[in-house]
């Protein structure tokens, strides 16, 4: 900007270069600063990334090298119909647990925010089960989902409730599933605590003294104030429901009549039991373009709903 | 900054009725929060009942709900049938260098996303968060083959190099709260000659305890139960971590399943420590960030 | 065909590129190498112990390290498997084997990663349902045993023949058998006395054993209080050789193969199979004697048998250990219900034990296999419970059909491995379980289905994978 101005004197040539060098430093800062992740993804996150793109154009069956074969692997997925069961599921699943999860999570950390007393076991009772994670849990919830001697239908039993069948029943399977994703609810509930911990509480005694009702502080004050959480919680629980494993792996295997194939699961039996690396990459790919359309609409939305105090705006 | 404590509810403004509501309200909010602590708790319970219980007892039906005859053997068993405290100090090791690694990177990374101004800032954050996005088993070969021309393979660094170089998830959360600390006070200092790393040591990280805590405790879960890595990555047995060794109580030919639950049990522990000790910083995060202005 | 093999310096280029060379040394790990003793080929300096084994091939002194990778089974085998690396190293102490255990449900994964990577272990379980025998042969994953069993003289007639016949393909053997299972009807014997009912036959020829003698004693071990069935007279499973086994003692098949043995169609859609579809659905929802099986294939039908809960269950010889502790009940085991079969027939099959073919001492390797498929390691598996032995001396022999305890019909488990019907053999026969039949079964098992369009839709499916090869 300052070579469009006509010369200027000796003063503001220093000043112009002083900025420049002003802004050169901060930028420069900048990088430094976010230099830990730029170098791990440089050595560790890029090739193999870039390795499975360029695999999507092969078929690779992991055991002799790879051929090219175009985009014939993208012209399969367009045709396969298990591609579209597996979205379809996985949808469902996503679209379903990921408010659940919200809403539930930060209920409870609103319960946890108040001066009762047991905080710290209530606390540490909700947060259990995300500790007690992995396959041992997934087995349990598969013994405990069991139809005739499963304990769920025990329960039911005693208040007169002919309970379905779970996990074998195609319609029942994928709620059980949903179901069992509310058990780990305790994580994000402690993130939403200690976002609302970081809301000052004379903001709250001020509303109190002008006569502000509970709902009115909850919308006027708690909900803006925990939005940079809630859009953190939004877009990460869209991430990690869209890439479910775990649990229709060890639980279900995908079934019954595909009722819990998911993307993920899919994608792993391409590759490593039907020996179709190039497929699973092209797959994986897929849900990478899903994932990053879904979360780009967030963040675009992000702009209207989204308040950080620090920026004392809203986006 | 002095650490105050709460506020302490203000009788003199509030009537009797008030009080009464109060303490309605709070009973109220005990009844929701036991009845969910008792549905949450439930599968829990049912392992732990699990673990204690002889293997002939497990699987009676209709069940019996609490084991008897107590059987505390069956820890003592499952601690004896693999290396536990070896795996347990693997576990460790991997775990407390991921903390360091982890809680160093992530909020000056954050930082940089958070409080200051440069070119490419967006695109790059945008970048990170698309990493979290592509499924790790495509990646899984192209990266093992990577680290095994590093020489890494059957070593516990494939699993703990790379946690010193940031991670979307974690960098998300806390710029997400770092955006929410007030710019005045960024701004008071630079004006007082702070360089931005005075400000992300003197200013951010003070204010943000209760953060750090939960990326300890996020952490410390994650790798702590960390999986896929650690099965590909880790060969001899003697490598092996916690996750790993619970994943052989589960057999081709049948499953112990009271020795698995007292297992998983006894992994939990440390984590479920960690959080009973951690939380406590919590509140005294409240009261930072409550009298910061 | 529009795709073109990629030239290997394309390749190389694109992935030095994009990958660091990560993709690179797959491709290296996958060049085609052949060990064979006879021709042994010039290699860096592990090859010296080789050379010396094909000279003198009588007693040389083995040297070097191999990695030795195997699932769990269950504890006791994992200690047992210590004992034979023990062993084996205090036989040669010129070499050291590294034992790597993987945990059972992650065990493809791993070594597909390995072998992806071009570090497989020298040693491991083979298991044929993750990588079929003709993709083992086709990609070289296997080393070829025949050299070397021809140079040792080395005696396979301990085996079952078929367990041996497992692992060849076009005249060369991959593996040496580890076991050889089958299944059999397990029954509550105290619940058939209860209702008093006779007992099943012992022998695999009787005749008298069929599906509508079968059916009548499920129906009467079947209790039901109001909507609830308190007591049911079986349990069907969802794995392919448990159902395939009504199929087969129906006299239908479930493939059609070729000349050279490898499945080329569904075969199910002819009437036996259909008839036997039917059985098992009418077992469910028209004489309600059987509930939906699971989708926890195993442990279900476990749980249920050992609590009292259903009278018959079948399964693998294998799963006597879950029942020896039962104390509630006595029980036995009994040949499978025979219908329309001039002869019975099982699923069945087995694992074996590999070499890869990219291992850099093939010589210590195959001793190593040696001590591990022989008949003292076999008996090692039998003491923990962990198999059905390939050892026809050993199915046969009081350790593993220990006459005092139960079930007293133990032979049983030996004289079915007369019957077993092997599983398909083709590449994508992995992919068409899993993608066609166990879905479309689903429906069989869900009654969404009959029995004639489940066997329709599974042709349908399958037939055009088979075909693409």
């Amino acid at each position: 900007m300052s070579s469009a101005t006509p010369p200027l004197a000796a003063p503001a040539l220093d000043r112009a270069a002083a900025h420049r060098r002003a802004v050169l430093w901060r930028n420069l800062e900048g990088w430094l600063f976010a230099s830990p992740w730029i170098i791990g993804f440089l050595l560790f996150t890029l090739g193999p990334m870039l390795a499975a793109l360029v695999l999507a154009f092969t078929e690779w069956d992991l055991l002799s090298p790879p051929q090219w074969v175009g985009l014939r692997n993208i012209q399969e997925l367009l045709r396969d119909d298990l591609v579209i069961q597996s979205l379809k599921v996985t949808t469902v699943y996503a679209l379903v647990s990921v408010p659940l999860q919200l809403i539930v999570g930060l209920g409870l950390a609103m319960l946890l925010n108040t001066e009762i007393r047991g905080l710290r076991l209530y606390r540490t009772a909700i947060y259990l089960p995300s500790i007690l994670s992995g396959v041992a849990v997934a087995l349990l919830w598969r013994w405990m989902f069991q139809p005739e001697f499963g304990l769920f239908n025990l329960l039911l039993s005693y208040l007169n409730i002919d309970g379905p069948r779970w996990l074998g029943d195609p319609r029942w399977a994928l709620p059980s599933l949903i179901l069992m994703s509310l058990w780990e609810v305790g994580q994000g509930t402690i993130i939403y605590l200690a976002g609302l911990q970081g809301i000052p509480t004379d903001l709250y005694e001020a509303a109190e003294v002008d006569g502000a009702t509970g709902w009115a502080r909850f919308r006027y004050i708690t909900v803006p104030l925990i939005t940079p959480v809630l859009f953190f919680q939004l877009v990460t629980r869209i991430i990690v429901a869209l890439q479910i494993f775990t649990q229709p792996a060890v639980m279900t295997d995908g079934g019954p009549n595909n009722a819990t194939l998911t993307i993920l699961l899919y994608l792993y039996r391409n590759a490593f039991q039907f020996f179709r690396m190039g497929y699973a990459s092209v797959l994986a790919w897929a849900l990478f373009l899903y994932i990053l359309v879904l979360t780009l609409i967030v963040f675009r939305s992000s702009a209207a709903w989204v308040y950080y105090e620090g920026e004392g705006k809203r986006g | 900054m002095a650490v105050e404590t709460r506020p302490l509810p203000q009788p003199v403004r509030r009537g009797l009725g008030l009080r009464r509501g109060k303490q309605a309200q709070h009973a109220l909010v005990h009844l929701i929060l036991i009845s969910v602590v008792v549905v949450l708790l439930f599968p829990t319970f049912w392992a732990l009942s699990t673990s204690l219980k002889p293997l002939g007892d497990i699987f009676l039906y209709p069940p019996k709900w609490l084991p008897n005859p107590i059987r505390w053997q069956n820890y003592a068993d499952a601690v004896n049938t693999f290396p536990f405290w070896r795996y347990f100090m693997n576990t460790f090791i991997i775990t407390g260098l991921s903390i360091v690694g982890k809680v160093i990177s992530v909020t000056l990374v954050a930082f940089a996303f958070a409080r200051l101004q440069w070119w490419g800032r967006n695109t790059l954050f945008f970048i990170m968060l698309t990493t979290l996005m592509l499924p790790p088993h495509v990646t899984l070969i192209p990266q093992f083959i990577l680290f095994k021309q590093l020489g890494w393979i059957n070593t516990f660094l494939p699993l703990v190099v790379p946690e010193f170089f940031g991670g979307p998830f974690l960098t998300f959360l806390c710029r997400q709260f770092f955006m929410s600390i007030p710019r005045d006070l960024d701004d008071a200092a630079r004006i007082d000659g702070c360089s931005s790393l005075d400000v992300y040591w003197r200013i951010i990280l003070p204010m943000s305890a209760p953060i750090i805590i939960a990326v300890v405790i996020f952490v410390f879960n994650g790798q702590w139960n960390e999986f896929l890595h650690a099965l590909i990555y880790l060969q001899s047995p003697d490598k092996f971590t916690l996750a790993v060794g619970l994943r052989f109580f589960i057999g081709e030919a049948g499953t112990s399943w009271h020795l698995l639950m007292a297992a998983a049990l006894l992994t939990m522990l440390p984590v479920l420590v960690i959080f009973f000790l951690g939380q406590k910083y919590f509140i005294q995060g409240i009261v930072f960030t409550g009298v910061k202005q | 065909m529009s795709e073109k093999r990629l030239s290997r310096r394309e390749f190389l280029r694109a992935s030095a590129l994009v990958a660091g060379g990560a993709v690179l040394a797959a491709c290296q790990s996958a060049a085609p190498t052949t060990t064979q003793p006879a021709a042994p080929t010039a290699q860096a300096p592990a090859a010296k112990s080789q050379t010396q084994a094909t000279q003198a091939p009588a007693k040389a002194a083995l040297s070097g390290k191999i990695v030795f990778m195997c699932d769990t089974i269950n504890e006791g085998h994992q200690k047992a498997r210590d004992g034979w690396v023990q062993r084996f190293q205090t036989a040669n102490p010129g070499v050291t084997v590294e034992h790597q255990p993987v945990p059972n449900t992650d065990y493809p994964t791993k070594l597909q990663t390995l072998f992806a990577a071009g570090t497989p272990p020298d040693v491991f379980r083979y298991l044929q349902e993750n990588v079929p025998i003709v993709t083992a042969a086709a990609k070289n994953l296997n080393l070829k045993l025949d050299s070397y069993v021809t140079r040792d003289q080395y005696d396979l007639s301990g085996f079952r023949p078929d367990a041996v016949n497992l692992y060849r393909w076009e005249g060369a053997l991959y593996a040496l058998p580890r076991d050889y299972g089958n299944q059999n009807i397990y029954y509550n014997i105290d619940m058939f006395q209860k209702e008093g009912l006779k007992t099943p036959p012992t022998d695999w020829e009787d005749k008298t054993w069929t599906f509508q003698a079968f059916l009548e004693a499920a129906q009467k071990l079947t209790k039901k209080s109001g909507n609830r069935t308190e007591q049911y007279g079986f349990v069907l499973n969802r794995g392919a050789r448990p159902w395939s086994s009504w199929v087969y003692n129906n006299g239908g098949a479930l493939v059609n193969k070729d000349d050279k043995g490898m499945a080329k169609s569904i075969a199910l859609t002819e009437p036996a199979a259909v008839e036997a579809l039917q059985f098992m659905q009418d077992l469910i929802y028209k004489h309600g004697v059987a509930p939906t099986p699971d989708v926890e294939k195993e442990s279900n039908t476990a749980q249920l048998f050992s609590t009292g809960r259903v009278g018959m269950i079948m399964t693998n010889p294998s799963d006597v250990n879950l029942y020896r502790s039962v104390t509630a009940f006595k029980w036995d085991v009994a040949p499978l219900p025979l219908g329309k079969a001039t002869r019975r027939g099982t699923g069945g099959g087995g694992t074996g034990w590999a070499i890869a073919a990219s291992t850099k001492l093939p010589d210590v390797a195959w001793e190593f296999l040696k001590s591990i498929a022989s008949t003292q390691a076999e008996l090692d598996e039998v003491a923990v419970g962990a198999t059905t032995p390939s050892r026809t001396a050993i199915a046969t022999g009081k350790e593993f059909l220990d006459p005092n305890k139960p079930p007293a019909n133990s032979k049983s488990f030996a004289q079915a491995q007369e019957y077993v019907v092997r599983d398909p053999v083709h590449a994508r026969w992995p992919e068409v379980l899993q993608r066609v039949v166990t879905p479309t079964m689903d429906q069989l098992w869900g009654n969404t289905k009959n029995g004639a369009d489940v066997a329709k839709a599974i042709k349908d499916g399958a037939d055009p994978i088979f075909a693409q090869g």
